[in-house]
């Protein structure tokens, strides 16, 4: 296990993250997209309070931070602000402070339900038959792994936004299958941790992570398949921060991008937007791959949403926690970014981005429903797969 | 222009190869052309001129960009030491430094250098439009094109990935339209590369820099909107030869904005693209926005982001401060996070207000990103092909900058300019003649060819007027009526020939004035056109290239005093020109020819003032073999240099600097006078006698190498009231000496006794740097920094890598402004600091141990007297003033002085290496000669008239005058070498007695009446 990261110093921290090389521009400020409705939320400030005054943020300013990473993509001297607020929020549950959870802290709870080594979760029963599952204390070796994440807990938490949530790794899956790999996936697979590691929680997501990679390295996994735009972004860079880590994780869309070919045949003409993910884009530097890929199904046209890209909208929420009228807002602007476009689907690779979205298209009685949110992969078998070659 | 000027590549002579055509390379190749060596000028375009062609206004002067280079291009063309190659790339360097032997490939231009007259019908019906590379692609060229209008040499080329024929060889006549119309059948769609190889004993890389396009940063908007323009851009709009006729439109709709925002440090000061300071943008930038304030009034709001304010250079604190004042900029401390179109058709801008710490939205017609420069296109291919390194940033890699700033990474080999990374004109034009003097140190051979003697023509012979009016582009004609005015002076008497030219000063223009000379028998010539402040040498030369003695030439100043002042009126303005023009034509038919005197030279330098500018500047020049005098007032060597510990940027420590550089002063002709001042100085340039330890000093040129003092608190900052309040030079001192106690709290205060609105106002470019140098190391002591600032200027080549390290280790940076100042409070025996902080707008108070005052470099206390002494006028700051702010950065108005270091203007040490190596080149160009020209166009008396009262003894600034006993008789006798040919003892004259030759009275009242004649 690696070393824990709340023990950091100011110091450190600032070195860590870079915080050191503020140049004070304001860039950040301006960007921050809680500026835009009214709230100042100024990392510079906070940068400069904590090199200064040798102070943090206060409460509600530390949890209000969406970790959206644009303030960090703007940055010219590229100080992490997103992984600066982390650890701050690191030190403050060590202090015992809480950041205000959603959804009566369910998922939450889930989190720490399987963080339990003696959890035995059954999450498999909807999975293709022809898809292999496996035990991670069979004994068995296999190579390729396919990492579901916590889309089925979801999916039962947010039923009634008829999201269809499983159907973004039934289609991956499938798709995946089309270029000739079929991982398997683990059952006792435990959630990747994204949300305890940025809500402040280092020591569950350290828990849930130590048992993930047992498991892997139990079974003799090589290489690990991810969909979720976050749990590709955790396991791809946190982990192997704090593990011996020798597996290669894979984004499954950019792993398709390179592999699938697609007819150029017309079928139905449809417009679609893309909405850039935070943990996808700005994180994961994945801006051309699904836009290749969306663009090469016959008949889709791609119109841009006015922020795209390294840009793109944030969808409001995070980490289910503090979610208020500001995350509405920040939905709704979302939402009409998408809608402005004319495109009748909204495609997305995180499903989280989708379940905050609906959340307001719900609240709103789904007035705003001219546009429906669709995930890419879904999306993709069910657009291309006549298509493919 | 190979043929045109008779020269032949078959035994080429060997010379100095300087490659790019830009201001820097300009600059070298006429230096090292003075000094007599033969020079090979490689430009890779059609033309040279470079960056600063593209330029409308230099600052802080505004005056007119490509008119102050132009005069500099025809003589680089034209003078016979240096040859010429433009369209032409450098392919290769073999060899040893003072043997290399260069690869140059002439590319095809498809027209005939030796035929093409510039006329530029061929263009007119060229059918391809492609986008103009000097417009930056603002408005469109045909394939056969020369980049401007003011090209050198003025030939045409065709563009061989543009033209039908040419696209797609092998060439057949798909097109052949400008074969058709080119009377002089100089077009040649058969021609092909040329390999040429030349014996060069140095190379001067001069290659420039090229703009970034910020494409990639998005959130900045440019290439989403017409209206958001890159600096180089918002430049091509302002020039009044540029796409619009130097009106400020937006390109989407053709209308003047009412607003436009300029944004600093795009894609600068980035560590995601180019992480360097690029120098000038900050200052630029109000340039344009004075400049554009200037060509459309109705522009009412200048808004201006930037992080640091770095208005380093002369002056520019104070055209900063004029740029608030009265081009009513409104500056913004702030970094915009991004730009959009708004539905308004105009763009909104976020960024933080700095005043409320709060995010903000302005809307904006127009948007100006002072973008990077970054290295020109094919740096890296020219520096595999010239065996040398380019640096981390991709500029051309200077070996150790403290040592030689313009030496790469190969002996022989030097770089000057933009070439080596970002910086302004008179820093590239200072490191070109650095260059120069380098390399000339290679080269054995040097030829002065002797002036032959001025044609002298018939004074009483019937007057045959010519007279040339300049449409200088838009300048003049976009107000006055050029072609109205040529039809005028036909009207005046003795006018034989007038005409009227595109511009006037180009080099086609100097052929049909040369050929007018010849066909119209013209025995006096007149130029309406700008100043002759700057162009009055080319025409005169033009004159004498015909058989015209130059002294029978006449300028009328019908733009900077005529079309520029009267812009709003056009048809009085005409009227005016007109007038200027028979007041110029009445003087020319008066004008008398006049002829130049030789005087002897002493062939020896004195150089006044032994810091590092002036070891260098002995060290360089008695290198070109020029004996030199070096005195110092102290009684040892190195100035300041003795008071610092290490040196900025790469921590060489400033003894060993020292004494490499006295090492070699040892082995050279150089005798070193130290506890000497300079005591009275008589004569002129090539002959001065300096007094010096009571003994006469015979000297050809002087250097003015003293530097300035520095400036001690006097009792602010509670300076002398704790020992541990220290002065910078101080505290360099505690470092070296005794170090500091382990978690010492030291707080640096910037800018004491500089940039104030009252007193001092310069900045003194060095002190931030040394600061950060210096928290730096305090911190390597294990102290807690701290640094007040009102902007950090760590504009320097890798200062912005020493200020991004002192952040690293933890230096804490608080903003503050003029107006807030840090307060010392003493507490027994405890130092506390309160200052504001505008980061987070608030007032803070920290208790530190020590405190280090960040002082400027003022003018040298001897700085008056010697400028008393010398007759060489001190700017309005008190340091001694150059000859032209942007060209003329080491001469002075004074012939045969010249001046380095700080002594013009507080610099770092690499910048004055660069200066006083540069000046070795003028030296080396004035002395190596026997002898100096004098000018004629002095005052001359009539001894029979003289009353010998003395009044022009008194009045005369030059000394020019003496009394002189001849017998009985006694009369003044005017110094020919010293006068200026003022006229003002002339006007003083109670006998009238005095006559300036080049004005006299009958001219001058000729000019009068003609005034007020119809």
């Amino acid at each position: 296990m690696g070393e824990a990261l709340s023990s950091l110093s100011p110091k450190e921290l600032a070195q860590k993250t870079r915080a050191y090389l503020c140049l004070d521009c304001s860039k950040c400020t301006a960007s921050c997209p809680l500026g835009r409705l009214g709230v100042t939320y100024s990392p510079r400030s906070f940068v400069q309070h904590l090199l200064i005054n040798d102070e943090g943020p206060d409460e509600a300013s530390l949890w209000r931070c969406l970790t959206c990473g644009l303030c960090h993509e703007r940055c010219p001297s590229d100080v992490d602000f997103p992984v600066f607020i982390r650890e701050l929020r690191s030190k403050a549950i060590e202090q015992g402070k809480m950041p205000h959870p959603t959804h009566s802290e369910t998922i939450q709870e889930v989190m720490r339900i399987l963080a339990k080594p003696e959890t035995k979760p059954q999450r498999t029963s909807w999975l293709s038959d022809w898809v292999p599952v496996i035990d991670g204390k069979s004994g068995q070796k296999v190579e390729d792994i396919y990492f579901v994440g916590c889309s089925p807990y979801l999916e039962t938490i947010f039923e009634h936004f008829n999201l269809s949530l499983l159907d973004t790794h039934l289609s991956a899956l499938e798709l995946l299958r089309l270029c000739g790999v079929k991982p398997y996936v683990l059952r006792d697979e435990r959630c990747c941790g994204h949300d305890a590691l940025w809500s402040g929680d280092t020591e569950l997501f350290m828990r849930l992570a130590s048992i993930n990679v047992e498991l892997w390295r139990s079974i003799g996994a090589r290489r690990i398949f991810v969909s979720c735009p976050e749990g590709y972004h955790t396991l791809s860079t946190v982990y192997p921060d704090h593990f011996d880590f020798p597996f290669e994780v894979i984004n499954t869309v950019k792993f398709l991008a390179e592999r699938l070919e697609f007819q150029p045949t017309k079928i139905e003409k449809v417009s679609v937007t893309y909405l850039d993910s935070c943990r996808m884009g700005r994180y994961g530097g994945i801006y051309d791959e699904p836009r290749l890929l969306l663009k090469n199904i016959a008949g889709v046209d791609l119109v841009e949403m006015e922020m795209n890209r390294e840009n793109a909208p944030c969808c409001g929420s995070n980490l289910w926690i503090n979610c208020d009228g500001i995350s509405k807002k920040l939905q709704n602007a979302c939402l009409d970014q998408a809608i402005q476009t004319g495109a009748g689907v909204l495609v997305c690779p995180c499903d989280k981005c989708r379940i905050h979205l609906a959340c307001a298209q719900l609240e709103n009685g789904f007035l705003n429903e001219t546009i429906r949110t669709e995930n890419i992969l879904s999306f993709l078998y069910r657009k291309g797969v006549n298509n493919l070659g | 222009m190979v043929s045109r000027q008779n020269k032949s590549l078959e035994t080429p002579e060997k010379g100095i190869l300087v490659i790019g055509g830009g201001v820097a390379g300009i600059q070298a190749a006429l230096d090292l052309a003075r000094a007599g060596a033969k020079v090979y000028l490689v430009e890779r375009s059609p033309s040279v001129g470079g960056r600063m062609a593209q330029l409308d206004k230099t600052l802080p002067t505004n005056d007119c960009s490509i008119c102050i280079l132009s005069p500099l291009l025809v003589e680089a063309l034209r003078h016979p030491r240096i040859q010429m190659m433009t369209y032409s790339e450098v392919k290769g360097l073999e060899g040893e430094p003072g043997n290399f032997v260069a690869t140059i490939l002439k590319k095809p231009r498809y027209v005939d250098e030796t035929m093409c007259t510039g006329c530029g019908v061929c263009a007119q019906v060229c059918p391809v439009k492609i986008p103009n590379e000097f417009d930056m692609g603002l408005i469109d060229r045909a394939a056969i094109y020369v980049p401007f209008g003011q090209a050198t040499p003025l030939v045409y080329t065709i563009d061989g990935t543009a033209c039908l024929n040419l696209r797609k060889k092998p060439y057949k006549n798909r097109c052949g339209k400008c074969i058709e119309v080119c009377q002089r059948g100089a077009i040649n769609f058969e021609m092909e590369a040329e390999e040429i190889r030349i014996a060069v004993a140095g190379v001067i890389v001069a290659t420039g820099f090229d703009e970034m396009r910020p494409t990639e940063i998005r959130n900045l908007g440019y290439g989403s909107s017409q209206d958001i323009l890159t600096g180089l851009e918002f430049e091509r709009l302002l020039n009044a030869a540029g796409p619009t006729g130097g009106h400020v439109l937006r390109r989407s709709d053709g209308k003047v904005p009412k607003s436009i925002a300029f944004v600093q440090c795009v894609g600068s000061r980035d560590s995601r693209y180019n992480s360097y300071c690029s120098r000038v943008c900050c200052v630029y930038s109000i340039k344009q926005c004075m400049v554009a304030k200037d060509h459309e009034p109705e522009i009412s709001n200048f808004y201006y982001f930037y992080r640091d304010m770095r208005a380093y250079g002369r002056g520019f604190e104070e055209y900063y401060r004029r740029g608030g004042d009265q081009a009513g900029i409104t500056y913004i401390k702030s970094s915009p996070s991004s730009i959009v179109s708004n539905s308004n058709g105009g763009l909104t801008i976020r960024y933080e207000d700095p005043s409320t710490c709060k995010p903000s939205q302005l809307a904006v017609d127009m948007v100006v990103l002072s973008c990077a420069m970054v290295p020109s296109k094919g740096t890296r291919e020219l520096a595999e092909a010239l065996g040398v390194e380019v640096d981390t940033d991709g500029f051309f890699k200077i070996q150790d900058p403290l040592i030689d700033p313009t030496a790469s990474t190969r002996e022989g080999v030097f770089v000057c300019g933009c070439a080596s990374g970002p910086k302004d004109i008179p820093d590239s034009v200072a490191q070109a003649s650095a260059a120069a003097a380098r390399a000339l140190s290679y080269l054995g051979e040097r030829i002065l060819q002797d002036e032959p003697p001025l044609p002298m023509n018939d004074p009483d012979e019937q007057a045959r007027i010519g007279v040339f009016v300049c449409h200088c582009g838009l300048n003049i004609a976009g107000v006055v009526d050029s072609r109205g005015v040529a039809e005028y002076a036909k009207s005046l008497p003795n006018v034989v020939y007038a005409t009227d030219n595109l511009y006037t000063c180009s080099d086609d223009t100097q052929r049909k004035i040369e050929d007018a000379i010849r066909q119209e028998n013209l025995n006096r010539v007149v130029v309406a056109a700008c100043t002759p402040r700057t162009h009055e040498p080319i025409f005169r030369q033009t004159c004498a290239k015909a058989g015209l003695n130059p002294y029978l030439f006449e300028m009328a100043n019908i733009r900077d005093q005529c079309s520029w002042v009267h812009s709003d009126r056009p048809q009085d303005a005409t009227e005016k020109a007109k007038d200027l023009v028979r007041m110029a034509v009445s003087r020319a038919r008066l004008l008398r020819p006049l002829q130049r005197k030789h005087v002897p030279v002493e062939q020896k330098a004195l150089v006044v003032g032994a810091g590092i500018a002036g070891i260098e500047a002995a060290i360089a020049i008695a290198k070109l073999g020029i004996e030199v005098f070096l005195i110092e007032k102290l009684d040892r060597l190195g100035g300041k240099l003795l008071n610092l510990h290490d040196l900025f940027p790469f921590a060489k420590p400033a003894k060993e600097l020292l004494k490499a550089k006295l090492t070699e002063i040892d082995k050279l002709p150089i005798e070193v006078i130290t506890g000497a001042t300079v005591e009275s100085v008589d004569g002129f340039v090539g002959n001065f006698k300096v007094k010096v330890k009571g003994k006469d000093l015979k000297v050809g040129a002087i250097v003015i190498a003293v530097g300035g003092d520095v400036r001690i608190p006097e009792g602010g900052f509670c300076y002398g009231k704790h020992p541990n309040i220290l002065t910078s030079l101080e505290f360099e001192d505690l470092l070296a000496r005794n170090g500091l106690p382990e978690n010492s709290r030291v707080t640096f205060i910037q800018c004491v006794g500089a940039r104030e609105s009252d007193g001092y106002t310069g900045c003194s470019r060095f002190c931030c740097h040394v600061s950060l140098k210096q928290a730096l190391d305090a911190t390597k002591m294990r102290s807690r920094v701290t640094i007040v600032h009102r902007d950090v200027r760590s504009f320097s080549r890798y200062g912005e890598d020493l200020y991004a390290e002192a952040r690293r280790a933890g230096v804490v940076f608080l903003r503050t402004d003029e107006h807030h100042m840090p307060r010392i409070n003493l507490k027994n025996g405890s130092i506390e600091i309160e200052t504001f902080d505008a980061g987070l707008s608030s007032q803070i108070s920290l208790v530190t141990d020590y405190v280090v005052l960040a002082i400027p470099i003022v003018p040298a206390a001897s700085a008056r007297h010697l400028s008393e002494m010398l007759r060489v006028p001190l700017g309005s700051d008190g340091f001694f003033l150059e000859k032209h702010v942007k060209l003329g950065p080491l001469e002075t108005n004074t012939e045969g002085i010249f001046i380095c270091g700080c002594s013009q203007y507080p610099k770092d040490i690499s910048d004055t290496l660069a200066q006083a190596a540069g000046v070795a080149t003028k030296v080396g160009a004035l002395l190596s000669r026997s002898y100096v020209e004098l000018e004629p166009a002095t005052a001359s008396v009539d001894k029979n008239l003289c009353r010998a009262c003395g009044t022009c003894i008194e009045i005369c600034e030059y000394n020019a005058p003496n009394l002189v006993a001849d017998g009985e008789r006694v009369y003044v006798s005017i110094n020919e070498a010293l006068c200026k040919g003022c006229g003002t003892c002339a006007s003083h004259c109670p006998a009238d007695a005095i006559t300036a030759r080049h004005f006299t009275d009958e001219q001058i009242t000729a000019m009068i009446e003609m005034l007020f004649k119809e």
